[in-house]
């Protein structure tokens, strides 16, 4: 069974996640920050992380810097999953290296998420 | 013998003094007024300067008939003279001579008199016009001491505006010598007036954001070589003396005389407040969206759960619609959102823009693909008409040509009525791409075409159509549009449809 982190300080959004993805046969670890996350990615080893940016204690843009540092990027299927406006210049270089795995949370189906974490993982 | 040598050394002296002279008998009436006299004898000069001939005997009122009425006042002191015996001297025109006399009058005997008189016609003409001289001098002293004043009160207030003006400003010769520098860009500068006097300079205290500093020379070399008036805006840090950099705009404009460049005027515009308002506006901005989306979005995702289960099926009709309900409003909540975003991006000049080199018919095809479910769920044909087949690719953001080309099918949709249709042409024409929606729609009225690019501007007609807009939508397009070198314009009549047309310049390098 392939595993998903979800990396999400807002419990609403990892509950639904969750119920959801396990739902549709995933199995689910979360974290409510980043340092919590990227400790749960080497201790779970997941397959897919779904990353938010705006965190407290480490953001996700963080993560994904340590992510890239350590090689776990390479390894692993990353999902940028936040309300962030691509705006800024450090969230623009992300979206250029992931174009299509960069979702605002408010403008993605939550059926159209499922089929792409889906499709990623099959 | 005596006598008669006497004699003609008076005549001699008559003849050939540089005076007119006259010995004339007064003639009075019965009331003893003089009313005229008798020339008796004249001299050579007589003749030359009043310009009478053979006067000799003959009465005055019989040579000048007209003297009665231009003259009178001689009769009357001619009068005065013979009964009095005291002289006279006077200056007189005699109008009908048209000639100007000094004369001088006394009575050798009661009842006549002698005139010695000189012709001052040409003196008086150069001492008038001596006098429109000096009035005229006069004049024109005055002109310059109001001039004097004027400058001097306009020189006062052109201080007191240059010392009042928030900015500092500074004029340079073209050899960079200071003319004028303002109390603010003393202070800017950390020095004063004396400090610049007979003072060239080239390298001034400010440097650009690559660290290089600004020359003076350059400048002046820039602006000489411009042919308009136009000035330079730039973006420059201030360093002080303590090493301590101010964010300022410097405005460089050229001091021209006709096409010659004398100098150039630096205003300094201290810009710390406002880029530090920039940057917490732009904050608040992020902030505002992340939070505003975060319960938005999971309002979204939790009735979309709902919707897609099969627990959905088992509710009520009505239970089912108020989801639904809930569902599309969220929906509506979350494009607004994102539009402010929009307009606020836009207005900060942080669009973020990602281009790509994209064939512009293929992009427009999936946008189609994608807006032809709510076309169809409104009853409208939605058709696509790819004109060339060999339209170029060109860079672009694709995301946002997307949402450009969503937004005016989305605006056709909502204003056109069941069963009309809506085709999207694509064609490529002088290096640029044209796209144009043409909808069988209600129509926009003239007043509204020149306004709906507006920033928050609805039509009556389409606030009576629909509710819901939020007035952004086209001027988020535009904005998009202009920001690629291209146009959008609208052609469109009351009833029967509109068409919204697009010109993108073709661009072969991102």
């Amino acid at each position: 069974m392939k595993k998903i982190l979800i990396v999400e300080d807002e419990p609403a959004y990892s509950k639904l996640l969750k119920d959801q993805l396990i739902k549709i046969g995933f199995a689910v670890v979360i974290a409510t920050n980043g340092k919590n996350g990227l400790q749960k990615v080497i201790t779970e080893k997941p397959d897919l992380i779904l990353l938010d940016i705006l965190m407290p204690i480490m953001d996700g843009v963080t993560v994904l810097k340590k992510l890239h540092k350590k090689g776990f990027d390479k390894k692993t299927k990353i999902i940028i999953l936040t309300n962030y406006e691509p705006d800024e210049r450090a969230i623009v270089a992300i979206m250029e290296s992931i174009p299509n795995n960069y979702l605002v949370k408010s403008n993605v189906k939550l059926d159209e998420l499922m089929l792409k974490i889906k499709k990623i993982l099959s | 013998m005596k006598f008669a040598i006497e004699n003609n050394l008076y005549k001699s002296i008559f003849d050939n003094t540089f005076d007119g002279l006259a010995c004339c008998e007064m003639v009075f009436d019965a009331n003893k007024n003089p009313i005229d006299y008798i020339y008796l004898k004249v001299n050579k000069n007589f003749e030359k300067f009043t310009g009478l001939k053979n006067v000799e005997g003959k009465r005055v009122t019989q040579v000048i008939p007209e003297m009665a009425f231009s003259n009178p006042e001689l009769l009357e002191i001619y009068g005065q003279v013979t009964i009095t015996g005291q002289p006279q001297r006077f200056e007189t025109y005699v109008k009908p001579l048209k000639r100007w006399f000094l004369i001088s009058v006394y009575s050798p005997k009661k009842g006549f008199f002698v005139v010695v008189f000189q012709n001052i016609t040409d003196q008086k003409i150069i001492k008038d016009y001596l006098e429109d001289v000096r009035k005229a001098t006069a004049n024109v002293l005055e002109d310059l001491y109001i001039e004097k004043e004027n400058l001097e009160h306009s020189m006062a207030k052109d201080e007191a505006i240059l010392s009042s003006i928030g900015e500092g400003l500074i004029a340079f010769d073209t050899n960079q010598n200071v003319m004028i520098i303002n109390q603010v860009a003393q202070t800017m500068l950390e020095c004063d007036t004396k400090n610049f006097e007979d003072k060239k300079f080239d390298i001034l205290p400010f440097v650009n954001e690559a660290g290089k500093s600004l020359s003076l020379v350059d400048q002046l070399q820039d602006v000489a070589n411009q042919t308009s008036k136009q000035s330079i805006n730039s973006f420059y840090y201030l360093v002080r003396k303590d090493k301590t950099r101010i964010s300022v705009m410097l405005n460089i404009t050229p001091i021209q005389i006709n096409t010659e460049v004398i100098g150039v005027v630096l205003v300094i515009r201290d810009i710390t407040l406002e880029k530090e308002i920039d940057k917490i506006k732009s904050e608040f901005l992020s902030l505002a969206s992340h939070q505003l989306r975060t319960p938005l979005g999971i309002c979204k995702w939790y009735t979309e759960a709902i919707l897609e289960d099969d627990v959905f099926k088992t509710f009520s009709k009505t239970t089912q619609n108020y989801l639904k309900e809930i569902y599309r409003n969220n929906g509506r909540l979350i494009a607004l959102v994102s539009d402010l975003l929009s307009v606020s991006c836009i207005d900060q000049g942080k669009v973020p823009n990602n281009p790509k080199l994209i064939s512009v018919p293929s992009v427009i095809k999936k946008t189609i693909q994608g807006m032809s479910v709510l076309a169809k769920k409104h009853g409208i044909t939605l058709h696509l008409e790819i004109m060339q087949t060999n339209i170029p690719k060109t860079y672009l953001d694709p995301v946002k040509i997307q949402e450009v080309v969503e937004n005016l099918i989305a605006n056709a949709v909502t204003y056109s009525n069941p069963s009309g249709s809506i085709t999207v042409c694509v064609n490529y024409l002088d290096h640029e791409i044209l796209i144009s929606i043409i909808d069988t729609g209600i129509g926009i009225c003239p007043k509204d075409q020149k306004n709906i690019f507006t920033k928050f501007y609805r039509s009556k007609t389409a606030t009576s159509k629909n509710t819901k807009g939020t007035g952004l939508g086209l001027y988020v397009a535009k904005s998009y549009v202009t920001d690629w070198g291209g146009q959008i314009k609208v052609k469109s009549s009351l009833g029967k449809g509109s068409t919204f047309i697009i010109t993108i310049p073709v661009k072969k390098e991102a």
